[in-house]
């Protein structure tokens, strides 16, 4: 499956504003191959969001879902 | 303050279908308390005030600077160098002497979040720093007061409301339900190392009032639970519904002791640790055995560590592995010495006063820069 991941804030500086990733079954396997991949992310916290709901445990991925990463920001 | 409010100020207010004398009523007998006089602050407070909520207290103890100018437009280019809160009061009253306005020109802190939060219905965050944000999060947690949440990042702003049920078999989410563990605030941007477009607090700001006055009067429909991240370059917006975290690993404190005990600057790496040890400390403690290091880097970040004994556990499965860790004396290693903070307060939470845990220094690259220096 492919998914074309949405990214926001500050992860576009380490990213990209989009991202393609593939080969991914679960919001777990997805984190670690981000984390892999660009391992300023490990430092930097960020949610995901599948299909605009916040995932707070690991959950499989279906070839509909759409994803979102997003950073805290402290901006005030 | 008058007893009632004035119909003729509130006219346009009072036509609006669904708000009515009863929705300026619930205003003007409500207490905001914004957090943060800043670019977000200036715009909500303006339009709270505006609108007519009976009691606004501020919470800043900054001086106003010229590059605060261009996107805190409560504040004159004559008010450089005076209280923030002070002038931000001053201002609101000449928008609208009916209100009342309290000041509390001092940092928030453990000491007196409690009984400045206690005294308010509603509380707005427009502070700049993860180590206030979690602070005021966690303060209305125990308080169980509605936070009204903002955030900007350079063109992007973000609002939501923690820690309020519609109905009561809601369940709450609060900022550790999104970001369990904070990113350092060395690491993240905020207005004064990334920059700020001025208008972007300013729609944030008030959207925060909008929300604030939403669940105060109950028209529509409150960002309760939804993060709404807006993006003023291109106008998209983006909505997450949020939901709660398993509570049993959670790093929030269990009530206002622990919440008084609790070292928020550490907790977001804005200060030096308390549990850090340095590189010589270190060395001395290699020559006993009765400790453990840990190496809390994924497996395959580099350089490995081949000058001592360490057991490999990744941070991200530090809770699965607890049992993994046996010694009473455990140091955690990492790259630089950031993501064992992280670590650290994980394994405070799971075995409390039972071990000792430490970090090093530096982490793995201040060891081998000076390992091989001397060696």
């Amino acid at each position: 499956m492919q998914f074309n991941i949405q990214i926001f804030g500050q992860l576009c500086e380490v990213i990209g504003k989009q991202l393609i990733v593939e080969n991914i079954s679960d919001t777990d396997t997805l984190i670690q191959t981000l984390n892999t991949k660009y391992p300023a992310l490990v430092e930097l916290k960020y949610l995901v969001a599948v299909d605009r709901n916040l995932v707070t445990e690991n959950i499989p991925l279906t070839n509909k879902s759409s994803i979102a990463i997003m950073p805290a920001f402290s901006g005030g | 303050m008058k007893s009632t409010f004035s119909k003729d100020r509130y006219e346009r207010q009072l036509m609006l279908k669904n708000f009515g004398e009863a929705g300026q009523q619930k205003l003007f007998e409500s207490k905001v308390l914004m957090i943060g006089a800043g670019g977000l602050g200036c715009s909500a407070l303006a339009y709270l005030a505006a609108a007519g909520i009976g009691t606004i207290g501020i919470v800043d103890h900054d001086t106003v600077s010229l590059s605060n100018l261009h996107r805190q437009i409560l504040y004159r280019t004559e008010d450089i160098g005076a209280f923030k809160s002070e002038r931000a009061a001053s201002f609101l009253k000449g928008i609208n002497p009916e209100i009342s306005t309290l000041i509390y020109l001092e940092k928030l802190t453990t000491s007196n979040a409690f009984d400045i939060i206690s005294d308010y219905d509603f509380v707005i965050d427009g502070t700049d720093n993860f180590a206030t944000k979690y602070l005021i999060n966690d303060a209305c947690v125990l308080l169980n007061k509605a936070l009204i949440f903002g955030a900007i990042s350079e063109y992007e702003g973000q609002v939501t409301i923690f820690n309020y049920k519609k109905n009561k078999q809601d369940e709450s989410v609060n900022y550790r339900d999104v970001f369990p563990l904070p990113t350092s605030q060395s690491t993240a941007l905020n207005c004064t190392t990334a920059g700020v477009l001025g208008v972007l607090p300013g729609i944030i700001g008030s959207m925060m009032a909008n929300e604030t006055i939403k669940l105060i009067t109950g028209i529509g429909e409150a960002l309760v639970n939804e993060l709404f991240t807006y993006n003023a370059l291109d106008n998209s917006s983006y909505q997450i519904s949020l939901k709660a975290r398993k509570k049993e690993h959670s790093t929030m404190p269990k009530d206002r002791k622990s919440f008084t005990e609790m070292d928020y600057d550490f907790f977001c790496n804005t200060q030096p640790a308390k549990d850090e040890i340095s590189l010589d400390k270190f060395n001395q403690l290699l020559l006993s055995n009765n400790f453990e290091i840990i190496d809390i880097r994924e497996k395959d970040e580099i350089p490995l560590i081949t000058e001592f004994v360490c057991k490999q556990i990744p941070l991200s499965t530090l809770i699965q592995n607890e049992s993994m860790i046996q010694a009473q004396t455990v140091v955690i290693i990492c790259q630089s010495g950031k993501r064992s903070r992280e670590a650290i307060l994980v394994l405070q939470s799971i075995f409390k006063d039972s071990k000792k845990i430490i970090s090093l220094e530096g982490g793995i690259m201040a060891y081998k820069k000076a390992f091989y220096k001397n060696g």
